[in-house]
């Protein structure tokens, strides 16, 4: 074939991506600094530390998949509660819409788990390779055997640290003590193997390797965040005007004097930068607002007496000398929604009844006629005790009459968290015109007569 | 870009090899963790309403993450056909 050679049109340049580069963040110490590490023990310690919680003789906060039964201390979830599940996600999606709007992108700085892993992933960066300056050093030089060794030290402990991870995982979807004893027995079984290599894998691949790619490339949120803000949002900014021109000076020479503004141009803020960008070119997707740059100025300020805040929290509006609204349209429907939804899910979960009835018909015969000339249909009744104890229930059937419940007093005994499967039988003359009705069965607590729950099922008969 | 770049940080920006990856490789990712987030949503949203137990002659965990397993293949070949016909040819 002979093709003529393709001329490089724009478009087939215009790449998304860029060529990737190696970020190495310096660390930092400062206000921010504290606040995220303080986030970064609280949260990682309630992933580690809960799942070996226990509550009422079983682990405080499992989610069952095997057993399909969520615990979450006091409370047991059945699929049947699905829509709390879904209530609470809408609850998390608008208070992370409402924080955004506030506060921007607080979330991506303290919270977000790619955050706190990738932090707890430099630490151990750090601790065996050394600060920014020794790891870029280390990266540069040859193989040698100082490098081997640190190298393997860095990947021992993140590959360590990460099945840890995924044992904890998977510790939260099957009983982790069990699990424990399992890993120890060397017979643990081949799906809990491969969720615990899975999200191990997951984890030293976000944190240890792909970092600011996950928020940059990978993270839905980091698309649209930038939807919920407006010129009142509080944001990381770089105060130009105080800080242009920027330039290098000695400590205390007077920057007016030679035409500076606050900026020394020491790059602090770009080296301490996660992402990797300059904050001094103004907002950018990329920022995650870890607020780190603000901490490295800050301590560059002070060294050079000059007031902090030259890179701060701040807003668009503000930035600009106007005026700054804290109460917006925007901010008073997310809060009031966000209010409305968390209160109805408190009253509901409150108000939620620990026993559940389902009453099926016999599914074979519609009716039977006894000797006396009665119809008798047969009910499977399935009772649901979500209560922390168990409980016994008698039943009671409503309906026309003279509806007579076989036998007489029936009682189930149901164990806590469980669910009873029991048949009964109802009976009743055959009537001259009316043939079937709608009749209502009734489970009652033996100990506690609030505590009930009914269904409706059909009555069928022959008309004489 | 270089001009705007103080001495400091050029030295930093230092010859730290820089590496893209191939086009391939790239579409394969991101068909990946996109399928990768909906099966989740999938997953969790068909178990919810959906119990394997009677109709599978495997445990609940098996049957789980099979279903995982199955809604990340079709969702990837969703998503591997409409990244393939989103460059129609002659483009």
């Amino acid at each position: 074939m002979n093709t003529p050679p393709k001329a490089v049109t724009e478009a087939e340049t215009d790449s998304y991506y860029e060529a990737h580069k190696k970020i190495y963040p310096r660390e930092v110490k400062g206000r921010f600094a504290t606040l995220r590490n303080l986030s970064v023990w609280v949260l990682l310690g309630l992933f580690y530390g809960m799942a070996w919680l226990h509550w009422n003789g079983r682990q405080a906060v499992l989610f069952d998949l095997p057993a399909r039964k969520f615990y979450i201390f006091g409370l047991t979830l059945w699929p049947q509660d699905f829509i709390y599940l879904s209530w609470l996600l809408i609850i998390a999606a608008l208070s992370l819409f409402f924080f955004t709007a506030v506060g921007g992108r607080l979330w991506c700085g303290y919270a977000c788990p790619q955050t706190v892993w990738t932090e707890a992933f430099l630490w151990m960066e750090r601790i065996t390779e050394g600060d920014r300056s020794r790891r870029m050093k280390l990266d540069r030089a040859p193989w040698s055997l100082e490098k081997f060794a640190r190298k393997s030290a860095k990947q021992a402990l993140w590959i360590g640290f990460s099945v840890w991870t995924g044992f904890t995982f998977v510790g939260y979807f099957t009983d982790i003590h069990t699990l424990g004893l399992e890993v120890l027995g060397f017979n643990l079984g081949p799906w809990e193997t491969f969720w615990i290599l899975f999200y191990g894998f997951a984890t030293y691949g976000n944190a240890g390797f792909l970092r600011e790619q996950v928020c940059k490339y990978m993270c839905p949120y980091a698309r649209f965040q930038s939807a919920m803000f407006d010129r009142d949002t509080l944001i990381i900014t770089y105060d130009a005007e105080r800080g242009e021109p920027r330039g290098s000076r000695k400590r205390g020479e007077d920057p007016k004097l030679r035409g500076l503004g606050a900026c020394t141009d020491c790059t602090m803020c770009v080296q301490v930068c996660p992402t990797g960008i300059d904050i001094r070119k103004g907002l950018q997707y990329e920022c995650i607002a870890c607020a780190m740059c603000i901490d490295a100025c800050d301590t560059v300020m002070d060294k050079m007496d000059y007031p902090r805040g030259l890179i701060r929290y701040t807003t668009q509006n503000s930035l600009e000398h106007k005026q700054a609204h804290v109460l917006r349209p925007r901010v008073i429907i997310y809060a009031t929604l966000l209010a409305l939804l968390t209160a109805g899910f408190i009253v509901s979960l409150a108000l939620r009844k620990p026993v559940a009835l389902d009453v099926i018909h016999d599914r074979n015969t519609l009716y039977r006629m006894t000797d006396d000339g009665e119809a008798e249909n047969v009910y499977q009744l399935k009772i649901m005790n979500k209560d922390e104890r168990p409980r016994r229930f008698h039943v009671t059937v409503s309906g026309s009459e003279d509806l007579e419940l076989e036998p007489e007093k029936v009682f189930f005994d149901v164990g806590s968290g469980e669910v009873y499967n029991g048949a009964v039988r109802v009976r009743r003359e055959a009537y001259e015109h009316t043939g079937q009705e709608t009749i209502r069965f009734t489970i009652t607590a033996d100990d506690d007569p609030n505590l009930s729950a009914s269904a409706e099922s059909r009555f069928f008969a022959p008309t004489r | 870009m270089k001009q705007e770049r103080s001495p400091q940080l050029d030295a930093d920006a230092d010859e730290t090899a820089s590496q893209e990856l191939p086009g391939g490789v790239r579409v394969f990712f991101t068909v990946a963790w996109c399928s990768f987030l909906v099966a989740s949503v999938a997953t969790v949203l068909c178990f919810a309403f959906v119990d394997p137990a009677p109709f599978a002659d495997l445990s609940r965990t098996a049957a789980y993450s099979f279903g995982f397993l199955f809604f990340w293949a079709v969702c990837a070949l969703s998503a591997a056909v409409t990244a393939w016909m989103l460059n129609p040819p002659g483009s």
